[in-house]
């Protein structure tokens, strides 16, 4: 018996999106000429997919592939985009009570191997997610609370999605890729041929997979945006970032988005065009918010002052990074950038400020201390991830300068998760943690499971925050929903639960006659690429 | 004088010429003779580390570096590297580190291998067999996958670095140990010991270890770089010493990125890896050479 | 012979057996759950729902029940599923094996055709310029760590000189066929092969060359100048061959190394082997591909030594095996 596998890009926490503003889009991307037609586009990623299939890809070998080929009914999901725009919904109807959803699909729309793409494709898919032996961890998006969402086939294209109580983030809920019903014998998946050869509506369809080397995937002449204008496009698989920028620089890649120190030979270098896009992701050190020491404010706000964020950016990122002022995004819709007062780094501040809540050194060793007891801090981060280890020296250095006993503890990924992410358990061994989230779209709904869940890692118990977050999911005026969450992001800032580091910026960099800019480069889809399929060769 | 003074004193006299011998052998060795000096300062070098090193290895300058590694000056003698932490301090301590897990390794896998080796070759019989059989599945192991499960999941330290190497590697000092003594113990002086009832711990403590000193002395020799290659490859793929210790292969996989752009930085530790191997390499020749009787004229 | 090699063949199943008891323990005393990396972390709280992806994954029996079923299924070829992907782990290895021995094998065949002429030139240009220039270099040779060759060589033909591809195994904007297709992938051979063979080169050099040194000064090699032949015909009929048999075990017992440099080199140039699924399995607690990497490598290892036991017999009709 095997089932139940969901597996997961680690430190990415799944959102579970409520109620937030959104715009319908009004550009349906079709009537796109291309330039020129042909060629292959060959980019990277670092190892095998898991699947292939939409449903089970939530690691960036699977979604990364699975971009370039699925879609959802509607963009701004997680991976799917920073904004609701329709997909193969064309567009959709809201009931005044807010519990009925009725989505107009597309009906020029074949799958690639022929089929029409109809309202039974969409009911399979969501039922398929909802059936809990498939452990597809998309359910969590379909359950009201304890209750799933309910969905009726009004006809070949005009589907409706029933809630029993208002939900304004159904739409990024919804996001989800849509599998084909013909191509599956029972909704049942975990094993199901499918998830190696899939069968999809995008502008690319799937060709081959050679295990080890690479998924080829091909143009479909029929996708509904008009056909995309390369031929093929072909993903290695090459692990690390080195690595990668190697296979760029040796011209085996044409186009990957490259990391922090990587970047350097492809500044002011003619054969390649450098373009960034600000991403969903913000590092962060999170508190045991548990521990006697940490779990006092005035300790986390010393801290922040006594480190040295902007020297993070510098190194690990090699600059490219948006220094955080906010404990939120930038994608929030209630973002506003100095709102909150930045907490400049000066340790000299920061031993006063540690000072003043009670912890100097009084027995000479370089270590502080407050009642007999020394500041002792295990920094806990995943060792597999280099980006973390590039990090950790840094807060080591800033706070062993302040005068904590920092202790570095590199875990791996199954540790990580049995000494950070296990929450079945209060017992909590770390006192700090260096991590990254991915949180998408302008929805801040989606960090209650940070600041407003006791059980989450960072342990943080504010009943008034906590309160605030359970108003903000029922305030429908947007105004005081704007001014609700500002309060939350000032509150929070002062707090600390976490001292957010930097967001990221993601920068590709592509052949100098690749011509991706009616393709819009945007951060928050994996592949970087809004329309894949309006990539083009300059002759 | 009497007779009992003269071979009491015989034995004695006898392993003075002897490692004479050794050493006029050695001598004529000369690449061997510059790296035992070289070694020699390594050794000091890494000693005393810490008076040596100009800055604190783990201290980060980030105004001075902005995150890009910087060129050699004379504040920074080997530049620093994107941290602008002194790459010379980082350079001086990832030796210590290297060749401390090295060396401790080596003396481990020595320990490992002459109990196991010398049991194998003086009892003989069935134990000799199972212990061979033993050292059989270490020797089919493939034991740098193996180093890199353990301390991939169990999170590499110095100590399990240390006790990892050397138990994967005991094998050859075992079996050379082994042969060694197998082939001595038909050897008239054994035989003789034997016959006039000199005890067996005694028999191997006196007289067979010291006669079977000379290959044990090479393979270490020669294990000490396989080791320090070992340690390298290991934090290189992300999985030796860990941080913030810097260590000669922790450096090398710091430097993958600026392979184009700041060549300090994969220059000097590469260079002072290749030549703590080189050097033990040479003087494990050199010993070799000079504890072959064959070769001295 | 025969009766030897079976004997020999036998004496390896205890070897792999006590093999996979040792990783098998080690995985089993490792911290932390692979479980939880393969679930969905919104109800990673039911324990029910763990209990599941446990027994999902095969870990929920007691460790020697486990074993005892792995080990009944691998003698049935039957090596599981990855945890990773869900495929079978015959058939990830069947993927990536063949491209791992050929790569090893091409590595091997390139140091015996530089390490041997290496070797005779510097035993028969004894202690000329010649001789110290190839021995230093060989030392060098054996130095320098693999991974640093490695990046150099990468960085100077692939990066600066553009002459040879920096990853993986076949050209991704051609679709090659036929001979067309074997020199392709030759071409991305070239350099994870060299820098694989690199050590072995090194190595076997200086062993050839002293065994030569060491044949030549052998009696019947001065009977045989004394007789009058001719040098060359000495050296070729009379030496070389006796010289030839340290070597034939040295290449069976290079397999080790060759294993080794593997995980190393396919991870640098990105070759679709079984190194590179190895170390990634690692980092993805991927149990069942690591043990068959773990047995794999072992048992490769294991035939070199038979190989190389086998070929000194094959060369040297002194040594009989019963």
């Amino acid at each position: 018996m095997r089932k139940s596998l969901a597996v997961l890009l680690v430190l990415v926490l799944l959102a579970v999106p409520m109620a937030g503003v959104m715009a319908q889009g009004d550009d349906d991307g079709a009537g796109f000429e291309c330039p020129t037609q042909g060629g292959t586009m060959i980019t990277a990623y670092g190892a095998d997919p898991r699947t292939l299939s939409g449903l089970y890809a939530n690691d960036g070998n699977s979604l990364f592939i699975v971009t370039f080929m699925a879609e959802p009914l509607i963009l701004g999901g997680e991976n799917w985009g920073d904004k609701i725009e329709p997909a193969l919904a064309e567009s959709w109807d809201i009931s005044d009570d807010g519990l009925e959803y009725t989505f107009h699909l597309r009906q020029d729309v074949t799958w690639h191997d022929g089929e029409p793409f109809t309202a039974e494709d969409v009911l399979f898919t969501y039922e398929a997610v909802l059936l809990e032996d498939n452990a597809i961890s998309w359910r969590a998006n379909l359950m009201q609370g304890d209750e799933p969402m309910q969905f009726e086939v009004v006809d070949d294209h005009t589907f409706k999605v029933i809630l029993s109580e208002p939900n304004a983030a159904v739409l990024t809920a919804l996001s989800i890729p849509i599998v084909p019903a013909h191509a599956f014998e029972s909704t049942s998946m975990l094993e199901a041929p499918y998830n190696t050869n899939p069968i999809t509506t995008g502008p690319f369809k799937f060709v081959e997979w050679n295990t080890g080397e690479s998924v080829t995937l091909e143009a479909n002449p029929d996708y509904w945006r008009g056909a995309p204008c390369l031929d093929r496009i072909v993903i290695r698989f090459i692990e690390g970032a080195a690595n990668q920028a190697n296979a760029l620089l040796a011209g085996e890649l044409d186009f990957a988005r490259v990391d922090g120190a990587d970047l350097t030979p492809f500044e002011n270098n003619p054969d390649f065009v450098l373009q960034t896009a600000p991403r969903d992701l913000m590092r962060y050190v999170g508190f045991n918010n548990l521990s006697p020491i940490y779990g006092d404010a005035a300790v986390r706000r010393a801290l922040a002052v006594g480190l040295d964020r902007q020297a993070i950016i510098d190194i690990s990122a090699s600059g490219y990074g948006l220094l955080a002022d906010s404990v939120f995004n930038q994608a929030v819709f209630m973002y506003e950038q100095g709102r909150n007062a930045q907490y400049e780094y000066d340790p000299e501040a920061a031993q006063q400020m540690l000072a003043d809540a009670g912890w100097t050194d009084t027995d000479g060793d370089g270590i502080l201390d407050k009642d007999g007891q020394p500041m002792h801090l295990r920094l806990a981060y995943s060792g597999t991830w280099s980006l973390m280890q590039s990090i950790a020296p840094i807060v080591y250095d800033n706070w062993r300068a302040l005068g904590v006993d920092v202790e570095l503890a590199p875990l791996d990924d199954a540790q990580v998760y049995e000494e950070i992410y296990d929450n079945v358990s209060t017992e909590k061994p770390y006192d700090a943690m260096l991590g990254g989230w991915g949180l998408f779209g302008p929805e801040p709904d989606h960090y209650r499971s940070f600041y407003a869940d006791a059980t989450s890692y960072l342990a943080y118990d504010n009943p008034e925050i906590t309160a605030m977050f359970a108003e903000g999911r029922t305030v429908t005026d947007e105004q005081a929903r704007y001014d609700l969450y500002a309060e939350i992001d000032s509150k929070l800032w002062e707090e600390l639960p976490m001292i957010p580091i930097y967001q990221s910026v993601g920068a590709w960099v592509y052949r100098s006659d690749l011509n991706i800019d009616a393709a819009e480069l945007n951060g928050t889809f994996l592949t970087g690429l809004k329309y894949s399929g309006r990539v083009y060769f300059e002759n | 004088m009497s007779s009992t003074a003269v071979t009491l004193s015989q034995p004695s006299q006898k392993a003075r010429s002897e490692w004479r011998l050794i050493w006029r052998q050695f001598r004529k060795h000369k690449l061997a003779v510059i790296s035992a000096v070289l070694l020699i300062v390594l050794a000091l070098v890494a000693i005393f580390a810490d008076q040596i090193i100009p800055y604190d290895p783990n201290a980060i300058d980030a105004a001075y570096a902005r995150g890009r590694p910087q060129p050699p000056t004379a504040e920074h003698l080997f530049g620093t590297d994107n941290y602008g932490r002194d790459y010379f301090s980082r350079a001086i301590i990832g030796l210590r580190v290297s060749l401390f897990v090295a060396v401790s390794a080596v003396v481990f896998q020595i320990l490992v291998g002459v109990v196991i080796g010398a049991v194998a070759g003086y009892f003989g019989g069935w134990v000799d067999n199972a212990l061979m059989r033993f050292t059989d599945i270490f020797l089919s192991i493939p034991s740098f996958f193996l180093l890199l499960i353990v301390s991939g999941i169990f999170g590499g330290t110095i100590f399990t670095l240390i006790l990892l190497i050397g138990l994967l590697s005991w094998m050859t000092v075992a079996r050379l140990l082994r042969a060694e003594i197998l082939s001595l113990k038909e050897r008239d002086f054994v035989l003789a010991a034997q016959c006039i009832g000199v005890s067996g711990r005694r028999l191997v403590m006196q007289h067979l270890l010291p006669n079977a000193l000379a290959p044990i002395i090479v393979s270490a020799t020669l294990a000490v770089p396989y080791a320090i290659l070992t340690e390298s490859s290991l934090s290189f793929l992300g999985r030796g010493v860990p941080p913030p210790h810097s260590s000669l292969g922790k450096m090398m996989e710091d430097a993958q990125q600026w392979l184009r752009t700041a060549w300090w930085m994969w220059v000097v530790p590469g260079s002072i890896i290749s030549a703590i191997v080189l050097t033990f390499n040479f003087v494990g020749d050199g010993l070799r050479d000079a504890f072959d009787p064959r070769l001295r004229r | 012979m025969s009766r030897y090699v079976i004997r020999r063949i036998i004496q390896a199943i205890p070897l792999l057996v006590a093999t996979s008891i040792l990783v098998f323990a080690i995985l089993e005393l490792a911290p932390g759950d692979p479980t939880q990396m393969y679930m969905d972390p919104d109800k990673a709280t039911d324990p029910e729902y763990l209990a599941q992806v446990r027994e999902s994954l095969g870990l929920n029996e007691p460790v020697y029940v486990r074993y005892g079923a792995w080990l009944s299924k691998t003698l049935q070829g039957d090596l599981g599923f990855s945890f990773r992907t869900r495929r079978a782990v015959t058939f990830e290895m069947g993927e990536r094996l063949p491209n791992t021995l050929l790569l090893g094998g091409v590595a091997l065949l390139i140091s015996i055709i530089i390490a041997l002429p290496i070797g005779i030139i510097s035993a028969l240009k004894r202690y000329t310029l010649l001789d110290y220039a190839l021995s230093t270099l060989a030392l060098v040779g054996i130095s320098v760590p693999v991974f640093w060759i490695a990046l150099l060589l990468l960085q100077v033909f692939s990066i600066q000189l553009g002459w040879l591809p920096a990853v993986g195994m076949h050209d991704m904007r051609e679709e090659y066929t036929g001979w067309a297709n074997v020199v392709d992938v030759l071409k991305h051979m070239i350099l994870p092969a060299t820098v694989l063979s690199l050590a072995q080169t090194a190595s076997w050099s200086r062993y050839q060359r002293s065994a030569l040194l060491e044949v030549l000064d052998q009696d019947y090699i001065r009977t045989a100048r004394a007789k009058g032949l001719r040098e060359r015909r000495v050296i070729i009929r009379h030496a070389l061959r006796n010289a030839l048999i340290p070597i034939v075990t040295l290449i069976g017992l290079s397999v080790p190394s060759i294993v080794t440099g593997a995980f190393i080199t396919e991870t640098i140039f990105g070759w679709p082997g079984m190194g590179r699924l190895g170390v990634e399995a690692i980092d993805g607690r991927d149990y069942p591909i690591i043990m068959a990497v773990t047995m794999l490598s072992s048992l490769v290892i294991i035939l070199g030594n038979l190989l190389a036991d086998i070929a000194y017999v094959w060369v040297d009709p002194r040594i009989r095996y019963e």
